[in-house]
Order: C-alpha cells, then structure tokens, then sequence
C-alpha cells in the first residue's frame, strides 16, 4: 500500500517538473520582472507598479489593446462564419466530398510564413495579382496599396487570418454536425420545417458547446497572433495594424526593454486568463462530454 | 539512491573531463557571430577566411551566421546569459549600445595599428567606433548610398541629371506615370525598410535640419527645416511620385521597384547596381548613378556600415586582434569589398575594381556621409529612434491621417523625448 502511494507521485512527478519548471517558474520570473526596471544588459532596479502605470498612460498601448480587439474579435468571426458554411457544405454527400475536405484544410496546414508572403504578393500595391484582377475587369483604374492605406490594411491582415484560420473552425464544427442524431431531422422535415429553421433550432443548438470551445481557442491564438502580422505589415503603418505581441516584440528587442515587454504581456493575462477558465469550465460540463 | 546519485555525478564529471580535454586536444577556438549578407560571395570570403586563418595559426574560427533581425536577437541572449562570442561582427550601432554596457574589448591598438599600416579611414565613421578617447570596434565596410536615376526616362521629359532634391522632385513628378506603374522616386516611409529611414535622415540633414542636436541631447526636430522636407514629401506624395505601397514595403522592396522598371529614381546602396549587373545588364545603357543631391545645407548622405567588436570576455583577445588583421589582408579584404561595400581606408579603393565610373559614384559619395546623431555624436537615444523607425511613422502617419507637417512632428515628439528621458535616467 506503502509502495503504491509512493509510485502514484512518482508517475505525476514528471508532469509538475515539466509545469514548474517550463511554465510556473518561467510566470513567476515574468512576473517578478515586471516590478523592475531591467534593460538588456542592464541589472534590474526595483520600480513597483511604475511599469504597469506607464504602459496604462502609453498611447501606443492604447493603440494596440484597440488594434489587437478589432484583429481578433474580426478574425474570430470570419472564421467562425466561415468554419460554418464549410462544415455545413461538407456535411452534405456529394462526389468530391473527401478531395475537398483535403484541400480545405490546406490553409491550415501550409506553414504560416508561406502563406504569409503569398498574401504580401496578393495585396502587393502595384504588381499584386488582386490588384491586377481588379484592373483587368475594370473594377479600378489605378492600383490600390491594400496594406499601405488606412482604410484597407486592417481588414486585409484580417482576411488573411480568416483563410488561414477556418479550416480548424470547418473540421471541428463538421465533427460536431456528424455526431448529432438524424431523429430530430426527421421529425422537423415531418413538420414541415424548412432548412433554415431546421439549422437554427437544432444544429445550432447542438454546436453551441463546441462552438464556444473553438472560439475561444481561435480568441486565444488570434489575440496572440505574431507571425502572420509581423510578416504582411510589421504593425505598420504608422502603427495601424500593431498589435500587443508586436508592441511587446519592439520593446523587448528594439527597445531592449524586457520588463516593459513583459509588462505588456501581462496586461494580456486576465482577458485571456478569463477565456481559459471559461474554456475549461465547458470542457468539464457532462454536455460537453 | 546514493548509488544511483554517485553514477550521474560522475558521468557529469567524466563529460565534462571529455569535452575539455577534447577542446584542449584541438587548440584554441575563436567564435563569431556575423552578419549574413545577400551577396554570396561575402558569406563565402569570410568562411573561407576562417579555414585559412585555421591553416596558418592553427586556431579554428567559428563563424555564427545570422540575419540583421536575428542577429540582434542572438546579441540580446548572449549578453543576458553571459555567453557572447569571442568576436562579433554587426551593424553601425551596435558598438555604441554595447560600448555602453561595458562588454567590449578597447581596441585602440589594432586600429592604430591598421591605420599605419592602410592609412587614415575613408569617410566619417569613426563616431560609430570611438567613444571618448577609445575604439571600441574596428570599421570593417562602409555602405553609402547614390541616386539611380533613369537617364532614359529623364531624356523623355526633356530633363538633365538632378543635382538637388528639389530636381529630384520636378523629375519625379514629370516621370510619374501610375497607369503604366512608373512612379517617380521609389522610396517610401515605411517601418519595414530600413533604406527608408536613410533617405529620410540624407534629406533632412541636407535641408539643415536634424533629429538631435550638436550635443546629442536636444531634440532639434521641430524646426522649419523639418518642415519644408516634410512639405516636400507630402507634396510628392500627392503627386504620387512614390509608389502607392511604399508605406508598407519591406527590406528590399526598393530594389525591386528599381530592377523592375517601376522607379525612375532610387537612393541605394551599390547592391542594387550590382544585381543590375548581374541581372538586367540592358539596362545599364538607361541609367546611371547621381552623387548625393544638394539641399541648401549641402550634400548629405547617412553613413552606415558594419564593425568588428571584440568582447571582453573572450578568453583569446590576441588571437580575435589577429584575426582582424587578416581580414584586412590586402587580396582578402579585396575580395571581400569589391564591388559592393565601400572599403573602409581609402587605399583600397585604388584596387583593380574600383574603376568603374557608376561604382567611383559610391566613393565620391562617401565625402558627404553623416553618422546616425549628426550633428551631434553617436549616441543611444539616436540609435534608438533610428531602429525604432519613428520618423518612417512620423512621414506615414502625416500621410495616411492628412496631418500637416506642424501636426505631425508636434505628434511625435513625445516619443523622442520618452526615449531620450530614459537614456538620461
């Protein structure tokens, strides 16, 4: 019994090193930090909340907090209405069913810098294929710079974040759409109800779990998106499209200072600290399972 | 568990044996980070000068590869995990911001020693290198910028070469062309492309006007020099002599615009008349390479250009001096500049190489050339509005948000002064 109890923390010991040491410890240092004054190379200085009480004054940060809800909470969106259409259209037998759910996940798949500069070479100002498509059937007379304007970069940056994103929001609401039992179906057709009704009062309602769970994944990721904005626009121009992550990255390795960095990362914490715990909490629910 | 504890330590102890007797057995080693370069025959020439520097002093070089981006990255986690390498090769700023965390070498005596040996430097870049009384890094190459322009679009409207940025703009205007994508000055103000914060600087330097001021503290912004550059700009911009997407290209976006046929005036350095060369020789015969154009301060260019650091830590600075040296080996060094980097001592522009009237631009360029806190010294607070690209912000943001040049430099002063305040504290 002895022996037994011993092995039992034995077996999960691996698991608290790998939190501790590659999580817990790590938060606590980033925590610590924030309480200091430290730039690269430089010993750190103990400064309170000074970090925290500048970055809430910043314009920049006000920018960014902005920047960062208008990408995400548009690219959550787009995919989650766009996942929809895709699962719906699967979900329906045709011939060619499993070639296109291939290359509907292709997006997905595709490694993100790839598809970043493919979408540069799409918005491109003046020799981009958008640019040309819309000039050759007459819709333009003069090339626009997509990522160059104010009105249009941030819904670009946004579309590319959709068509990279929905393929996850499509297979996972399609696995949602398969599992939900044919009766209901049959008994709506039975009374007379029409399509939409019939997605509106039952599939809907049978994916509302699995609905919250995906977005609030997809909220997690966008609003941690880096790579993608980094490579169509660097947060630019003039800082239309910069971001939390992109404002933390330019203090930290431009600026070099990796508290103030760290103190932006931070500010990210509760709102997405929020969406986990409402996340776990879903996946807890006998429903959801 | 004693015994288990006793095996670990003494297999930690007999590697570690292993890997120093291994790297005693293979003699000293030096390590360096160095920048990548597009051009493949640079990266080439300083690996290969590895392997021969192995050959005569037996003592093997690491050379560390990296991108700009990366680079400073890898710079950044070696300074904090106290791993740097023995030498280190990078950008025009980065000996004044590692000068200034005490973790370089002083490396007067080499320089001394190169300059009497190759005479004095070319061009003023010594602020990037000296601090004080000392060289804390050796100037390795120059990079200097000239106007390409398109003879044979100028030709068309009638216009000579431009000698000043106000022809710049006349011939720009007159050569832009939107429905056939020619625009006239293929530059831009964006964040993305660091050539778009030299012409900027080249500008405002040659208009009389400055970022900092003569002691390196004062914010000289805001002034009616500033305002007349940005009134050029904004006048060029409605004029669209800047290509639409200029505020969001990348690194090399200005060369393309150049190797593609889009502009008809570039300010570059000589890698962009190197890849004509290479790539679209026929047009050689429609252009050529203009001298820095006059503002009415002058002919002004940014100096940038790439330095050797040795770090104070290495644990064979002698052999790092040494290596240096051979760098700047008469054949080698040659090898290395010709024919895109501007040599650093004005003895090696002599070399077979160097004759070309388009490339002769570059060095005859290289008189007018400024560093980054011109007029004042090199200093962080410069270096770090430099890199942080504030003034390509400051021109887009006058752009995209209609804000007159008043407006805009009232803007975004702030930001200067938040970052000058700091470096003071």
């Amino acid at each position: 019994m002895k022996r037994e109890s011993w092995e039992k923390y034995l077996l999960v010991l691996p698991f608290f090193l790998i939190f501790f040491g590659l999580i817990g410890y790590p938060l606590y240092i980033a925590f610590k930090l924030t309480f200091y004054q430290k730039t690269i190379g430089l010993p750190a200085v103990f400064i309170g909340m000074d970090n925290y009480a500048q970055i809430v004054q910043d314009p920049m940060f006000h920018r960014a907090l902005w920047n960062s809800l208008v990408y995400t909470g548009g690219s959550v969106l787009g995919k989650l209405l766009l996942g929809l259409v895709m699962a719906l259209a699967l979900n329906e037998a045709f011939r060619g069913r499993a070639i296109l759910r291939g290359m509907l996940m292709l997006p997905w798949i595709v490694p993100i810098f790839v598809s970043a500069y493919n979408w540069r070479w799409i918005y491109d100002g003046t020799l981009g294929i958008l640019n040309l498509f819309l000039l050759q059937i007459g819709l333009i007379q003069e090339p626009i710079a997509w990522l160059g304007n104010l009105h249009t970069v941030m819904p670009c940056v946004i579309i590319a974040n959709v068509w990279r994103g929905f393929p996850f929001f499509g297979i996972s609401l399609l696995a949602g759409m398969q599992v939900i039992p044919r009766e209901p179906y049959e008994a709506a057709d039975v009374d007379g109800a029409s399509s939409v009704q019939r997605f509106l009062y039952i599939t809907i309602p049978n994916l509302k779990i699995l609905i919250l769970v995906v977005v609030i994944l997809s909220t997690i990721w966008t609003f941690n998106d880096f790579p993608l904005l980094w490579i169509l626009t660097a947060g630019g121009p003039a800082g239309v499209t910069e971001t939390l992550p992109i404002l933390g990255y330019k203090l930290a390795f431009i600026s070099a200072l990796i508290s103030k960095a760290v103190s932006v990362a931070m500010f990210m914490l509760p709102l997405l600290g929020i969406l986990i715990y409402i996340l776990t909490r879903q996946l807890r629910t006998p429903t959801a399972k | 568990m004693k015994i288990a504890k006793t095996v670990i330590v003494a297999l930690l102890v007999g590697w570690q044996c292993s890997l120093s007797l291994s790297v005693m057995a293979g003699g000293p080693k030096l390590t360096a980070y160095w920048q990548r370069w597009h051009a493949k025959y640079y990266n080439e020439g300083i690996n290969q000068a590895g392997r021969e520097f192995e050959k005569r002093t037996g003592c093997k070089v690491e050379i560390v590869w990296a991108g700009g981006e990366d680079l400073r990255l890898k710079y950044n986690m070696a300074i904090e995990t106290n791993t740097l390498p023995d030498l280190g090769e990078g950008m025009a700023f980065y000996p004044k911001m590692f000068q200034r965390l005490g973790i370089l070498e002083q490396t007067s005596d080499l320089v001394e020693n190169l300059v009497e040996q190759y005479g004095d430097f070319y061009g003023e870049i010594i602020p990037y290198s000296k601090f004080g009384e000392a060289f804390y890094a050796i100037p390795f190459f120059t990079i200097v910028e000239a106007l390409h322009v398109r003879t044979d679009r100028l030709a068309q409207v009638g216009l000579s070469l431009p000698e000043t940025w106000e022809d710049v703009l006349t011939a720009a205007k007159k050569t832009t062309n939107p429905k056939k994508h020619i625009y006239g000055f293929g530059e831009g103000p964006s964040r993305s492309n660091i050539d778009h914060a030299k012409w900027m600087r080249a500008m405002l330097w040659s208009y009389g006007a400055s970022v900092f001021g003569k002691n390196g503290t004062t914010i000289t912004l805001q002034s009616p020099q500033t305002t007349q550059v940005l009134q050029w700009i904004k006048e060029g911009w409605e004029a669209k002599i800047f290509p639409p997407d200029a505020l969001q290209w990348g690194g090399g976006d200005n060369n393309k615009s150049w190797l593609s046929g889009q502009a008809t005036m570039i300010w570059n350095a000589a890698s962009t008349l190197s890849d004509t060369r290479e790539e679209i020789p026929e047009l050689l015969d429609k252009c050529t390479m203009v001298k820095a154009p006059a503002g009415p301060a002058g002919r002004k260019a940014f100096a940038s250009g790439h330095f050797i650091m040795i770090f104070k830590d290495s644990a064979y600075p002698d052999l790092a001096r040494e290596f240096v040296r051979f760098l700047f080996e008469k054949e080698r060094y040659s090898k290395l500049t010709i024919p895109y980097l501007v040599p650093v001592f004005e003895v090696f522009t002599r070399e077979p190489g160097w004759e070309d009237p388009l490339d002769r631009v570059f060095l005859e360029n290289t008189s007018c050339i400024k560093t980054v806190g011109y007029p004042g010294p090199v200093t962080v607070m410069a270096c770090e509005v430099m890199n942080r690209m504030i003034l390509a912000d400051m021109v887009s943001s006058m752009i995209l948000y209609d804000l007159t040049p008043e407006e805009v430099i009232s803007k975004f002063i702030p930001q200067i002064e938040a970052i000058v305040k700091r470096w003071q504290n």
